[in-house]
Order: structure tokens, then sequence, then C-alpha cells
């Protein structure tokens, strides 16, 4: 999983976060960037 | 890098590639913009509903048409809850078509974010019937630029080189996310999915975030 790549004028490669995620917990590792997300921004 | 790209384009506009004006006009000519009428610029009704009330949902798939005064760009979006995203059906193809002959001097364009279709040369006042008719025919989906906006590559469902299916997991995520109160929160917020690390999904890596599919020993992991 990368995390903060832009495609704007602002164009920043995306850096890769932790180790690999198994398949079917991708959408469990989505959800939980956006609460942690929701929780420190 | 905007100052860069300036500076570079501009030593080769004033270089040894500098056009004759002759072909700068003949080549400008074969691109015409539409007969708009001459209406009054009016950006705050591309936000408001026939009775002036705010649609702050709809909002985001609206722009000013740079090009023309009173005219307004809009996004459809082709990304379900639960489904493939940018799949349309040929229903949806022939409503989208109708919508632009309609309301955009029939044009239709296909963004750089693939999967959307924008209609680019609609009057600002139309906004409201143009997104009312696109919800009767399902393409009424208001994510556009939110958490389920996904790009996905085509995956292990449709492509040789594919080590994971991304489908599936772009279909997951716009379940978990399909509570737009929520996806709006978040705000603009790009995902991309390849299934390999070509990552065809997400090209230099750009997108907020990013599952590449990969092939370990321990069996499929996405990266």
């Amino acid at each position: 999983m990368t995390i903060g790549g832009r495609a704007d004028e602002n164009a920043e490669l995306g850096k890769i976060l932790g180790p690999a995620v198994p398949y079917g917990e991708i959408a469990d590792v989505v959800e939980d960037f956006a609460a942690a997300y929701l929780e420190l921004r | 890098m905007r100052a860069n790209s300036r500076r570079s384009g501009q030593s080769i506009k004033d270089g040894a590639l500098a056009l004759d004006p002759t072909v700068v006009a003949d080549i400008a000519a074969r691109f015409r913009y539409p007969d708009y009428e001459a209406l009054e610029d009016n950006p705050p009704r591309t936000g408001t509903g026939a009775r002036g009330q705010p649609l702050p949902r709809l909002a985001r798939q609206f722009r000013r048409q740079p090009q023309a005064p009173g005219y307004a760009i809009v996004t459809l979006s082709l990304k379900p809850e639960g489904g493939p995203p940018g799949d349309a059906t040929a229903q949806q193809m022939d409503a989208i078509a109708d919508l632009a002959e309609r309301y955009s001097f029939g044009e239709i364009r296909a963004s750089a974010m693939s999967r959307i279709w924008r209609l680019p040369h609609v009057a600002q006042r139309g906004p409201s019937g143009v997104v009312a008719r696109a919800r009767g025919n399902r393409g009424r989906h208001a994510n556009v630029n939110l958490i389920s906006d996904i790009i996905a590559c085509p995956g292990l469902d449709y492509c040789s080189l594919a080590n994971a299916r991304s489908i599936p997991v772009a279909e997951e995520i716009s379940r978990r996310f399909k509570d737009l109160d929520l996806a709006r929160n978040l705000g603009r917020l790009h995902i991309n999915i390849s299934g390999c690390i070509n990552a065809c999904g997400s090209p230099s890596h750009r997108a907020h975030r990013h599952p590449r599919g990969r092939e370990e020993r321990r069996g499929i992991l996405t990266r």
C-alpha cells in the first residue's frame, strides 16, 4: 500500500506504508486509514 | 514543478522549435467551440437547485466553463456502490448521449480520471436538470473526488499480467464508504488500485492511496 501521492500541480509520489497487506484485508486497512485520518487531522 | 514546466515550455516555444504563426492559426481553426449563447456568468447557480436551494452534494460535480461565461462543465460519476468502477450499461450510455444532446451541444468528454464522463458545455441554468435526469438513469453517484471515486485497473479478471484482482477490492471499498456524509467528511481523496507491480491503476504512484498486487511465497498479497 502506498499513501500520499498526488497527481495535481503539486505532484508527489506515494510512500510505501508498512508491510504488505493480505488481499482480504485491504478494505479493512483502508477503513483504518480513514478512521486514523479523521482522528488525527 | 509548475515554474519549471513553464520555463521549460517557454524555452521550447521560443527556441528552434518555434512554430510559424500561420501553422498555429491553421491548427487553431480546427478546434472550434460551440455557438455559445451570450449568457451572464452566474456561478452560484451551479450549486443550487431549481428553487435556489443549496445543493452541496452536487456542487463538486460542476466547474465553470473557462471558455464561456454562463456555462459549466458537469461531471457524471460512474462509480456505483458495490459495482465495478466505470462500468456503464448500454442504457446508461444512451442516457448520457441524450443528456449531451440536450444540454451540452452533443459533446461528451472522458476525463483523465478515466471512467468519468464530462459534459463540457452546459449552460449554468441547466445543471440541476442534467443531474435530475442522470439520477433517473442510475448515473447519479454524487461521489466525484471522494473516497469511493476509485480508479481500478482491470486486474486478474481481465489482465494476464496481474497477480491479484482489483475490481472486487474497489467494490468492497465502495460498499464500506457508501455513506456520503462520511465520504465528504474525509474530503477529496483518491484511491487507485492496481493488480500488479506495474501499477497501471496509478501511473507514477500518484494516488493518495494505492494498493498494488504482489505475488509472494505465502500467496497473493497486496502492497
